[in-house]
């Protein structure tokens, strides 16, 4: 398991990098450049080349990359629009971002896998309809569209919470874009929750175990549960990407200076080497989510843990 | 032996064909048929658009009439420079509901032609399976911004984006029921009995697969359209003057203090769209399989 850990690990660094390879070679074969997108649009044809020449765009491909590459190690890469170093341009939005997400992506899971586990034990009850009903609501409601509703209600016509984000008001002003993308992935999760909860509960085995008295606490705990984490988990993972996602979103309802709105001006800054960084630590993020569900698979299911040990 | 013939026969003669069988199922399930009937409003008005409202209403403006509440002339009411919401959300449905078909249509065909092609061939298979592991670690919104600025906010730029980001995933899905059906017995079965590859996939494969790959495509057609709706919300998909619903809850942000049903409007035909739609795919999936209706 060790060593399979290890493989892993030492994997992500160049799936990451191929990555920001991919971002780079599309960045790099699209129309405009970073003078265009960032001096005033009166700005002389020299002075744009000029502008280009000092930040490093006018450079060949290969050194570009490379480059990229240096300061990665190095850690200083040069913003094409700012100058900046852009590790110390995303030192406070890098932990926002995860700040929003985990605890989006935390909340979520507890009340989807909830919701979907509570629903499936008392199928067809009044709890399973009325959540079923919500639950396919709520789906159809963009999260972009709950954001603005969620802003209206919260902060307009009863002023509980901010409208914009500020680093000051602490928790008070992450309520908001958490509730945003809690909105925006609950039904997902216990959608699928439920779904396979109820595959799990209509297996031979269930029967068995209740055909044999089995007192009902047990098959659900013991039996039914143990078997549908796995599945559960599985949801729960495409529920991280999901949150990743979303957070982009509520990131610019509520103007948070975190990862997302930084890469949306960055990429209609050209801002390269920005957007490339971004995606690196985006892409690592989401693989090291990856490998720990992949580790809980083989802690909660014996047979992956065998596999892994050969 | 001969009387269980005869059962047999009585009990073909009074089957009804699948397709009957199939709208027989669908309209017993009341949130089907709803999802149905709204999207056939909403179908009515993609496609007589210009008869409800002339073309030209979505960009004639009337800086006296600006921002008016909801009213009798205006039933949506009008924006900052008096355009009439009204005719810019009917014809926007074109747009937006168009987006969402398209890029779907795109990507299921260029998806399910890749799958096939890694179900038959191992050696594709394994290549193909590689630079799709890689493709699902770029975080697909990414992807598609930087798709996105690159081409710009145009309908088939969008159309594009959306198609090329969502093909791993449709790759993954119909690999999947491909490679799965073909372990089913009845196809070992039929393979067994001596049915030539071609005879199995036209009889056997393809229409077992079709069915769940029209629910999940169904399903689909209401996520792309959230997800080019909410990349014109945070301004890097189809501009504001378009009346595409995302850019115009975009274009609202400005006033939602002032004119919240600016946004209300344009979110909620998002919203009652997607719904339809997914009460549809919902009701598919059931009507399709009834060994799935609960």
């Amino acid at each position: 398991m060790g060593k399979y850990i290890l493989k892993r690990v030492l994997y992500m660094i160049p799936l990451a990098l191929f990555v920001t390879l991919i971002i780079f070679l599309i960045m790099a074969f699209t129309p405009g450049d970073p003078a265009t997108n960032n001096l005033p649009l009166t700005a002389e044809p020299h002075v744009k080349q000029a502008y280009n020449e000092s930040v490093g765009y006018t450079d060949k491909l290969s050194t570009r990359y490379l480059n990229f590459l240096k300061g990665l190690v190095k850690g200083e890469v040069l913003s094409y629009s700012s100058r900046n170093n852009v590790f110390d341009e995303l030192k406070q939005r890098f932990p926002l971002t995860i700040r929003l997400g985990m605890l989006g992506f935390i909340m979520s899971s507890i009340i989807g896998v909830t919701l979907g586990i509570v629903s499936a034990i008392k199928q067809h009850s009044f709890f399973d309809t009325v959540t079923t009903i919500v639950v396919v609501l709520f789906s159809c409601v963009p999260t972009f569209f709950s954001g603005v509703l969620l802003l209206l209600t919260f902060s307009v016509k009863i002023n509980w919470f901010p409208s914009f984000f500020a680093v000051e008001q602490g928790l008070r002003g992450l309520v908001l874009p958490t509730l945003t993308t809690v909105l925006g992935s609950v039904p997902t999760l216990s959608r699928l929750t439920r779904s396979s909860m109820l595959s799990v509960l209509n297996q031979d085995y269930i029967r068995t175990a209740r055909a044999k008295g089995v007192p009902e606490r047990s098959v659900i705990w013991k039996h039914a549960l143990k078997n549908a984490s796995f599945p559960i988990i599985m949801v729960l993972l495409s529920g991280f990407a999901g949150v990743l996602g979303g957070s982009i979103v509520s990131e610019t309802i509520y103007s948070v200076p975190g990862i997302g709105t930084y890469m949306t001006t960055a990429i209609s800054q050209k801002n390269t080497p920005g957007v490339m960084l971004c995606a690196f630590l985006m892409s690592l993020v989401y693989m090291i989510a990856m490998l720990l569900i992949d580790i809980t698979f083989a802690i909660v299911d014996p047979r992956i843990r065998v596999r892994y040990q050969e | 032996m001969s009387s269980k013939n005869t059962y047999d026969t009585v009990r073909v003669k009074n089957r009804n064909s699948r397709f009957v069988d199939v709208v027989k199922r669908y309209v017993r399930n009341k949130a089907a048929v709803v999802g149905a009937l709204i999207f056939l409003v909403i179908l009515f008005v993609i496609i007589f658009a210009d008869f409800i409202v002339p073309k030209e209403m979505i960009t004639a403006y009337d800086m006296k009439q600006k921002m008016l509440p909801p009213c009798k002339e205006h039933p949506f009411g009008t924006d900052n420079i008096g355009r009439d919401v009204f005719a810019r959300i009917i014809h926007g449905s074109r747009i937006t509901v168009g987006i969402g078909v398209g890029s779907t249509l795109a990507s299921l065909i260029i998806g399910a032609t890749i799958a096939s092609i890694c179900a038959l061939f191992k050696s594709v298979d394994f290549v193909v399976m590689r630079i799709i592991d890689i493709l699902t670690c770029v975080p697909s919104i990414l992807l598609a911004l930087v798709i996105l600025a690159a081409f710009g906010g145009s309908v088939p730029s969008m159309i594009f984006t959306l198609t090329f980001v969502s093909i791993p995933g449709f790759v993954i899905t119909i690999r999947s029921i491909l490679l799965r059906i073909v372990e089913e017995d009845y196809v070992k079965a039929a393979r067994l009995s001596g049915s030539p590859t071609w005879k199995l996939a036209i009889k056997h494969i393809i229409p077992n697969a079709m069915d769940e790959i029209i629910v999940d495509a169904t399903m689909t057609i209401a996520g792309m359209m959230m997800s080019a709706a909410g990349l014109s919300f945070i301004g890097m998909g189809i501009k504001p003057p378009s009346p595409e619903w995302g850019a115009m809850l975009n274009f609202a942000r400005d006033y939602f203090r002032t004119a919240p049903y600016l946004s209300i409007i344009p979110g909620f035909a998002i919203a009652l769209t997607a719904l339809s739609i997914n009460l549809i795919g919902d009701g598919l999936r059931d009507a399709l399989d009834p060994k799935s209706l609960k």
